[in-house]
């Protein structure tokens, strides 16, 4: 089941319990920059990834279970990859296929295609999950709130028994990345970000603000990463290349940002997150233009107990720190650890 | 025209699944289900609706323990629906969601199973193609088809109570069923699935009138018993409405829909589900004249022969000893 082997570093501060090894469920729409979250999460040492369960939401669900599975090898990690909801709840599925390229994965030619999940729904592999190991997984959620609304529907006391949740989600300052108002994960599938969101989870959210603030990755960077020269390195600059167009045309950025990677940083390391604000969030899921918007009271106008952590800003060095650690060692088994930036 | 499906016709009886809340009138949809030779009763789901869904579940289990139905699973369903807040129907069914009779403690456990779990398997390892009758909000249904698509194809028919193509029995819009959960029942009726809506006025033509209960009360059985008080307090219970119809047995319908199509009269018809509006989510818009010419979703049975129904009916209620 486990990703990871010895528990070989000092970053005890960060990890959960009394354990050395954080315990993760990763769930994902596997596309460009998932691919590079969940390589920081199989590489991380101090990380145990349990399952990954896949949505559809970038791509069609089987194209981001092929892209998991692909990335799961990549990283040499033994890890089941299940898949989960083929659509939104209500909505018929939207995917960002002209942003991460029809396979997810820039179009480069990846043979992202012929290998086969392990058996298990993925809303049945969370709450088992969960079941077994009450108050101790932390679950990422990098995609649509589908499959976690699933659960919840099924069983609303899966919230309260999951650790902690970190979710790339939403956005906590203005414009969304897929209307002026909205980010996509949340967007294309606003009932079950509501679910969630009203569910009781204790969510961190990582909006799409603190990504291009924090983790867009101009020429400079791009050819530091590279210049680590391994086949992950390689992989993390390559498939991004359909987003940068879209990014640097259509999102206004000085190169590609990795949402999904930043969540992933702030889900291993909490301090990544440098200041994080406790409020009321509601999903807009109605609306003329603002489906999907992630609402923070920030002013507590409305009343309403606040119910998530908001991350505003982030610490860039430590998250390229966590970023180059897991892409930049070339040998076999977990990657080793190298120091964070700061 | 009678049903698409022919009830009871062909070999063996028709494989069901009933999905309920009960609720006084769906206790005799799982009477009716249970002793009827032309149904074949593999599971009662239990889902939120008339009351919480705990209630729900141990209403059934009184009711299959009265009525002697030991064989029959009974899983338990959603708590809540889709995306709204809860509403229940106390004001009809009492605070037990089936007031009425006195029960002891159940002897009918609980499947361990939920509901989702178990419809899915049902369906999808069936021998023939499985028929869902559901009588409650469709929480669990919606569930299951958006957990495993296939069921859409696998599923011969949904058979349901709910929705009117005229005013409601909840809101002025809209019928209790349809309103709780309307995203739910949105996506049941763009599902594919042949859909039967038993709708309002459908089961207002049913009233458990004086004479039929009296008649329930005769059986001088534990059943007929238990089916008396629970017809008296649901004849008190919507009596209060200014305009009442009575006692209308609704749930029953969709169960005896499936047994015997002739007593209806039925046509297929479009139906969409109003989920946005500000006063009349939940609607059934049911295209009755056909003015947009969409595709026909659904059955909607406009009548039915209420002496045959009664007939059936206690026919059914007798079978308990």
């Amino acid at each position: 089941m486990t990703a990871s082997g010895e528990h070989m570093t000092a970053r005890g501060e960060h990890m959960t319990g009394g354990g050395n090894t954080m315990r993760l469920l990763i769930d994902t729409d596997t596309a460009s920059d998932d691919a590079v979250a969940l390589v920081m999460a199989l590489r991380n040492p101090d990380v145990t990834v349990e399952a990954i369960t896949v949505v559809a939401g970038n791509v069609p669900l089987d194209q981001g279970v092929q892209n998991a599975l692909y990335t799961a090898e990549l990283c040499g990690a033994r890890v089941p990859v299940h898949a989960g909801m083929a659509g939104p709840l209500l909505r018929p599925l939207e995917t960002a296929q002209e942003v991460h390229g029809i396979d997810g994965m820039g179009d480069i030619g990846l043979p992202v295609r012929g290998r086969t999940p392990a058996p298990g729904h993925a809303v049945d592999v969370l709450l088992r999950a969960v079941d077994e190991s009450p108050g101790e997984l932390t679950l990422v959620t990098l995609g649509p709130l589908t499959n976690v609304a699933m659960a919840i529907l099924r069983d609303p006391s899966f919230a309260r028994r999951v650790r902690r949740c970190v979710a790339m989600a939403g956005t906590g300052a203005l414009p969304g990345n897929v209307t002026p108002l909205a980010e996509y994960n949340v967007w294309v599938d606003p009932e079950a970000a509501d679910i969630v969101f009203r569910s009781g989870l204790p969510i961190t959210m990582v909006g799409w603000d603190v990504s291009r603030d924090y983790a867009t990755i101009g020429e400079d960077e791009v050819l530091r990463m590279e210049a680590l020269g391994t086949d992950l390195s390689r992989f993390a600059v390559a498939i991004q290349r359909r987003l940068l167009q879209y990014c640097l045309t259509q999102t206004k950025l000085s190169g590609f940002d990795l949402p999904d990677p930043m969540a992933m940083a702030v889900a291993i390391e909490p301090a990544v997150a440098t200041r994080v604000d406790r409020r009321f969030v509601a999903v807009e899921t109605g609306g003329r233009w603002g489906r999907g918007q992630t609402m923070v009271d920030e002013l507590e106008v409305t009343g309403q107990a606040a119910n998530l952590d908001v991350v505003r800003a982030a610490s860039r060095e430590r998250f390229l720190g966590l970023l180059h650690a897991a892409i930049g060692y070339a040998g076999e088994g977990p990657a080793a650890s190298v120091p964070s930036g700061s | 025209m009678s049903g698409p499906t022919a009830g009871a016709g062909g070999v063996g009886r028709r494989p069901i699944i009933l999905d309920c809340d009960p609720g006084l009138d769906d206790a005799f949809a799982i009477l009716l289900a249970a002793a009827s030779p032309a149904i074949d009763l593999r599971a009662i789901t239990t889902v939120a609706g008339n009351h919480t869904v705990d209630r729900m579940t141990l209403n059934a289990r009184r009711i299959c323990t009265v009525a002697g139905i030991r064989d029959v699973p009974i899983a338990q369903g959603c708590d809540r629906p889709l995306v709204r807040a809860q509403v229940v129907g106390s004001d009809i069914h009492g605070e037990s969601g089936l007031d009425g009779p006195t029960f002891g403690p159940p002897e009918v456990d609980v499947d361990p199973r939920h509901a989702i779990d178990l419809i899915i398997e049902l369906v999808m390892g069936a021998d023939a193609p499985m028929t869902l009758v559901a009588v409650g909000p469709l929480t669990n249904v919606a569930t299951a088809l958006r957990r495993e698509p296939r069921l859409a194809s696998l599923l011969r028919e949904i058979s349901l109570m709910g929705g009117a193509w005229g005013l409601g029995n909840r809101t002025p819009a809209a019928e209790f069923n349809i309103v709780v959960d309307p995203e739910a029942a949105r996506i049941v009726f763009e599902s594919g699935v042949p859909i039967t809506m038993c709708g309002l006025e459908l089961t207002h033509q049913v009233i458990a009138t004086p004479g039929i209960i009296d008649r329930v009360a005769a059986l001088g059985t534990p059943v007929g018993d238990m089916c008396a008080a629970m017809l008296r307090f649901y004849a008190e219970t919507t009596s209060r409405r200014r305009r009442s119809f009575g006692p209308a047995l609704h749930d029953p319908t969709a169960v005896a829909w499936l047994i015997d199509p002739t007593m209806f009269e039925a046509e297929p018809m479009h139906v969409d589900i109003e989920t946005s509006a500000e006063f009349s989510y939940g609607r059934t818009l049911v295209d009755v004249d056909d003015v947009l010419g969409l595709p026909k979703n659904a059955v909607v049975p406009t009548r039915i022969d209420a002496a045959r129904f009664w007939d059936l009916m206690l026919g059914a209620l007798a079978t308990y000893r």
